[in-house]
Order: C-alpha cells, then structure tokens, then sequence
C-alpha cells in the first residue's frame, strides 16, 4: 500500500507540469470573471449600464432557438452551446471587431456566463453578461418584447 | 478458464483507462470552461474551481496512462478508485440538493444538458468496482515478483 501511495505521489507532482503549461497557455484571469459575495459575477453589466454605451454592444441570445424565436432583444444573435458550430458563422458576420458584446439568457441560467466565455477563447475580449437576464430585459421594454 | 484470468486485467486496465483519458483530454482541452462546470456543484470558492479545472484533467490522464505502466501502475489505479469516489460524492451531493447542472464528467457538454445523476452513479460505481479488482489482482502480482 506504501508504494502504491508514493506511486500516487509521483504521478500527482508529474502532473503538475502539463497543469502549469495549460495555465499559462490560456491564463483563467482572461477567460473568467471572478464571482463576488453577493453571487454575481465581475462581467455582470445591467441594463441601465448598457444602455449608456457608444456605440452600441451587440447582443447575444444564449437561451435555445425555441426561446429566442418567441422573443428576443431587437437585433441579438442567437448563439447557445447546444449548437455553437453553427451559430457561430452567423455572430462572426454581425460582430465588428472591437464592438462590445453583451450576452443574455434566462435570469435562472448559467447559459449565458459559458457563453461569454467561449467568446473569449474565440478572441473577443469586451464581453459582458447582462444581469437579470431576458426577463429583466423584458420586464423593462413591455411593448419591445410583446413584438 | 485461464485464459480469462490472464486476460480480464488488461480488459480492465483498457476499460479504466479509456474512461479516464477520454474525461481528460476532453476536460483539457477547455479547462476555463471545465471551471464553470466545477463551480455549478456550489461546493468550493471560484478560485479552487479554477484551480482545479487546470490540474485534475492531467491526474486523470496520466492516471490513465500509468495503469499501463507496471512501476506505477498501483499508484495509478489508487488514484483512480480517489477520483471516482470523489466523482461520486459530488455527484450524490448535487442531486440531493436537487440542482440540474452538468455534470462536466466528460468535459464541456452544453449547461442545458442536465446530467441523469442515477446513470452517472452506476457507471462510477462500476469504474470503482473495477479499479478495486485490478488493485487487488496488481497488488498480489507485485508481492509474487
């Protein structure tokens, strides 16, 4: 049991190499935003925040094609990881490189925080999750959403 | 008769192995999203997530290839039987919590895709049961040599 134990050990040290590399190679501080006491996280904007930036942010609709189709913010992008490949083409031709980028889902789910994240790896670095999701969205623009 | 009792270890060592370096690799490949799958267990600080997510990938990894390697392959095996119970502990935490997340056992699987905890369970509960017989058998095999 002893040797199986240093055994472990060993393995366990070995792996920190590949683990460093890993760290270095895609730096969590870039991709992450740090989740603070009060459960939100540092990319959280809201509306109001949102709403005084120029030029305007692209907006990116994180929640399936059903719900986006049911309603939406004017002029977001549908894009969800269920089928990321293939949304992806249509959110390269909307954005401009450089343009921030604000990502929304149901205020419930974590959809839209994968999102912003897969963003980043993907190069774009000005992304931002909006807080209170579509239903804060929705609850602020009654006439907009009922269209 | 024999041949089976020659030839189920290296199924089992296959079996173990596979499991573990395809999690690996596909937990490796994206370890900032690989985070978020550990934070939604709401078991450890963010920073502990992160952490995690870059390292634990290559335990299993090169637990995986240890299980072929005969000076280390106990060690391997040992670290296998920690992580499926690990695996399995957070597993049952989160359903008795009733939360509905991704389980991230084999990397980056779209949130939506709530993970069914009963199945998750069995199939660790088999790796475990298999990685304790290989244990035992590379065990004896060791004191004999």
């Amino acid at each position: 049991m002893r040797a199986a134990l240093c055994q472990a050990v060993l393995l366990l040290v070995l792996a920190l190499v590949p683990a460093a590399i890993a760290w270095q190679r895609l730096p969590p501080e870039k991709f992450l935003r740090p989740t603070g006491d009060d459960g939100d996280t540092a990319d959280q904007v809201t509306l109001a925040q949102v709403a005084a930036w120029q030029p305007a942010p692209l907006w990116i609709d994180a929640r399936t094609a059903a719900e986006h189709a049911s309603g939406h913010v004017p002029g977001s992008i549908l894009l969800n990881e269920d089928t990321w490949e293939a949304l992806l083409p249509g959110f390269i031709m909307a954005w401009t490189p450089g343009q921030r980028i604000v990502v929304y889902c149901s205020a419930s789910c974590a959809a839209s925080r994968r999102v912003a994240v897969r963003l980043r790896l993907a190069g774009a670095s000005e992304v931002s999750v909006l807080k209170g999701g579509w239903e804060g969205w929705r609850s602020a623009h009654p006439e907009a959403a009922a269209r | 008769m024999n041949l089976w009792s020659q030839a189920w270890p290296w199924v089992a060592r296959l079996g173990l192995a596979g499991v573990l370096a395809w999690a690996g690799w596909a937990k490796a490949r994206n370890p900032p999203l690989f985070a978020l799958d550990i934070e939604a267990y709401r078991l450890v600080p963010g920073a502990i997530a992160v952490a995690t997510a870059y390292y634990l990938p290559f335990v299993e990894i090169f637990a995986a290839v240890a299980l072929f390697i005969r000076p280390v392959r106990r060690g391997g095996t040992l670290l296998a039987l920690v992580l499926f119970t690990t695996f399995t502990a957070m597993l049952a935490l989160a359903w008795a919590r009733g939360l509905q997340i991704n389980c991230g056992c084999f990397g980056t699987a779209a949130a939506s895709s709530a993970t069914n905890y009963a199945w998750s369970i069995a199939r660790n509960a088999l790796l475990f049961g298999l990685a304790v017989a290989l244990f035992r058998r590379d065990s004896r095999a060791d004191l004999k040599s």
